[in-house]
């Protein structure tokens, strides 16, 4: 067992953190993504991570995916959320279920970033009870699918040009869950304003809407019913790079809380000499290691052509929660400069909320941890 | 044309080992020294129109990283001189190897080296190597073209700047004020890290006189190294009594990442009253 980097992945890492501190500005207050920022971003082949190189993506394994996201949401949360959804739950699905056409059709624009991806489950009346959507694409008998509803809390939404829509087919009690391609540019498919989000504020998140929007059955995704399987793969690869997320935001909370711990003197001695604070200290780079084992391990199962669904669920349990408890805590060892919007560590914590909350509740997480336990119940796991 | 740029696979930054005289390799990870990353990326620029660019390093195993990741950012070859022969070289015992590796390569139109080192910052490799070539030398070049043959370069120093050309081949050395920095794509380092090779040759095998080499060919080495104390230095700003003394300051505690964003948002939905 080797626990550490190759020297591909060192090389990986470190190019996209001096990229992440030299190109995403830090007087940007929210992290806004800017068209410039995308544009360099793309040259690095970011939106192209796991794409094969036939289609102009980077080709990466999912350990060196999951490192670049970490890097670039320790500077930004907003871009890393961006990288993470365009690659993982937008890319990739249609990289696994896409047909030879779709693949040539989407993936090249995808790969270079001229296209952003966007995945569009949740809805007004359906959050961690997917199923229960009521978003329906019905066929007109002329080659087409006619696609009517809303879809709600879309990360990119606002920039995404290749939009995954799960919505339901057939109809009465043979209604299933399908997954089309919507293009933006449609007749019938509309944005809503940005919404005013705690964190992640850089991220363009909005509202689909489709009103009589006409799909061609092209681009029916995976086979028609097949959504939900669909949704919970994708779901599954995206959770790795949500956990990486999580990891980077907790690092840059501890890095935060590290420098200014050994700037800021009270009772005659840097925060860092007292132990209150190194005990915070320690307690967060700790859970933060902790969390990117967890993160490498399930993407080192999915690299190795086994189940990880357990461990994804874990790895994003897991580091969102230390990414919420080491930005809380940066914030603590900040004072009350740490409440300010003077100092990062406010926005961190903010943009740290969240990923409690997305691409699976953690409450769903511990559900798909538990439900694998009792599968896995009496038989030997090596 | 072949143009040979120059790579040092410097730490990220300075650490020494118990011997308080040497780098501390074991626990740094090392890159490629920043003004040679500007020498590679205006090595890419001129090779686009044409041409063949092979990185040229001395250093250690690990220097192997650094080459690699001139082949993720574009390099057609890379060649580590890697043997014991030639360790603990000072500058003079760098350039003679170099000098034979770029006349093993087969000769170079342009060699391009950054000006200087970060972590021993002599500068003193880029001439000696133009010397022992026996090619004209442009230093601290600021921006560079290349047409018929003759590269015009411009230099800014001590405040002036100057105009020189040169007829092909040539020697130059550049600083990182020419360009921005130029990052190998991630699709780049799988290819070069995956199955990208870099070349490697020995003393033996530029032929090498054993007694200009290493230690033996050094007529400088280190004799001890010291840090020194960081000293506080303060700044005066006089007040003026107008917006731009908050402004010098603003900017001062902003270029220092003291403090990093100059808008603090105002509240709006409280206001000040007074009962």
């Amino acid at each position: 067992m080797d626990l550490t980097y190759t020297a591909k992945q060192r090389k990986i890492k470190e190019t996209v953190r001096d990229f992440a501190e030299a190109e995403i500005s830090h007087e940007n207050e929210d992290g806004v993504l800017t068209k410039e920022l995308m544009a360099k971003m793309g040259r690095l082949s970011l939106f192209g991570l796991q794409i094969p190189e036939e289609y102009g993506g980077a080709a990466l394994d999912s350990v060196s995916a999951a490192l670049c996201v970490e890097e670039i949401s320790r500077v930004s949360a907003s871009a890393g959320l961006c990288v993470s959804v365009h690659n993982s739950v937008s890319a990739l699905p249609l990289l696994v279920h896409g047909t030879d056409a779709q693949k040539k059709k989407y993936l090249p624009d995808l790969a270079s970033g001229r296209t952003i991806g966007a995945f569009c489950l949740t809805e007004p009346n359906a959050g961690s009870d997917a199923s229960s959507i009521e978003t329906r694409a019905v066929r007109d008998g002329d080659g087409c699918f006619v696609l009517n509803g809303q879809k709600a809390y879309v990360t990119n939404g606002g920039i995404a040009g290749t939009c995954l829509i799960f919505a339901k087919t057939g109809a009465g009690a043979k209604a299933s869950m399908s997954v089309l391609i919507a293009e933006w540019g449609v007749k019938g498919f509309t944005r809503g304003a940005l919404e005013d989000m705690c964190g992640m504020r850089g991220n363009p998140v909005c509202s689909l809407f489709f009103s009589d929007a006409v799909i061609p059955e092209a681009n029916l995704l995976g086979k028609e019913g097949a959504g939900f399987r669909v949704a919970m793969t994708a779901l599954d690869a995206g959770r790795i790079g949500i956990g990486a997320q999580g990891v980077g935001i907790a690092q840059a909370a501890l890095d935060a809380a590290l420098k200014y711990s050994g700037e800021r003197v009270q009772f005659g001695k840097p925060l860092s000499a007292q132990q209150t604070i190194q005990n915070y200290l320690a307690d967060m780079a700790t859970n933060i290691e902790a969390s990117r084992m967890l993160v490498f391990r399930a993407a080192s199962l999915k690299d190795a052509g086994k189940p990880f669904t357990k461990q994804a669920a874990m790895a994003k349990y897991f580091a969102t929660k230390t990414a919420m408890e080491a930005t809380t805590l940066a914030i603590q060892v900040h004072g009350a400069y740490g409440y300010s919007k003077g100092y990062l560590v406010e926005r961190y914590f903010r943009d740290a909320k969240v990923t409690e909350i997305y691409e699976g509740a953690n409450e769903i997480q511990r559900l798909v941890i538990a439900r694998s336990l009792l599968e896995e119940q009496g038989r030997t796991c090596l | 044309m072949r143009i040979v740029a120059c790579v040092k696979h410097v730490l990220r930054y300075m650490s020494y080992d118990s011997s308080g005289r040497r780098a501390d390799r074991a626990s740094v990870p090392g890159t490629i020294n920043s003004n040679d990353r500007v020498a590679i990326s205006r090595a890419l620029a001129l090779k686009s129109s044409g041409g063949e660019l092979v990185c040229l390093s001395m250093g250690p195993p690990a220097a192997e990283e650094s080459l690699l990741e001139t082949l993720a950012m574009g390099a057609d070859r890379a060649v580590l001189l890697c043997d014991r022969a030639l360790a603990e070289a000072d500058t003079l015992a760098t350039a003679y190897p170099l000098s034979l590796a770029v006349k093993k390569i087969g000769g170079a139109d342009l060699v391009i080296c950054g000006s200087r080192s970060s972590d021993s910052d002599t500068g003193h490799v880029a001439p000696q190597l133009a010397e022992m070539l026996d090619l004209p030398y442009l230093s601290y070049v600021t921006s560079f073209s290349v047409e018929e043959r003759v590269v015009r370069a411009e230099r800014t120093v001590d405040g002036f700047v100057e105009e020189i050309e040169a007829d092909l081949p040539a020697v130059l050395s550049v600083s990182h004020h020419i360009s921005e920095r130029d990052y190998p794509s991630l699709a780049g380092i799988n290819r070069a890290f995956s199955s990208g090779s870099v070349e490697k040759w020995s003393a033996a095998d530029i032929g090498a006189d054993p007694e200009r080499v290493g230690r033996k060919g050094s007529p400088t080495w280190v004799n001890r190294i010291i840090t020194p104390e960081k000293q506080r230095v303060a700044t005066i700003i006089e007040d003026d009594r107008t917006q731009e003394t908050a402004r010098r300051v603003l900017d001062f505690l902003k270029s220092r990442n003291i403090m990093i964003r100059d808008k603090v948002r105002a509240r709006r939905d409280v206001d000040t009253f007074e009962l």
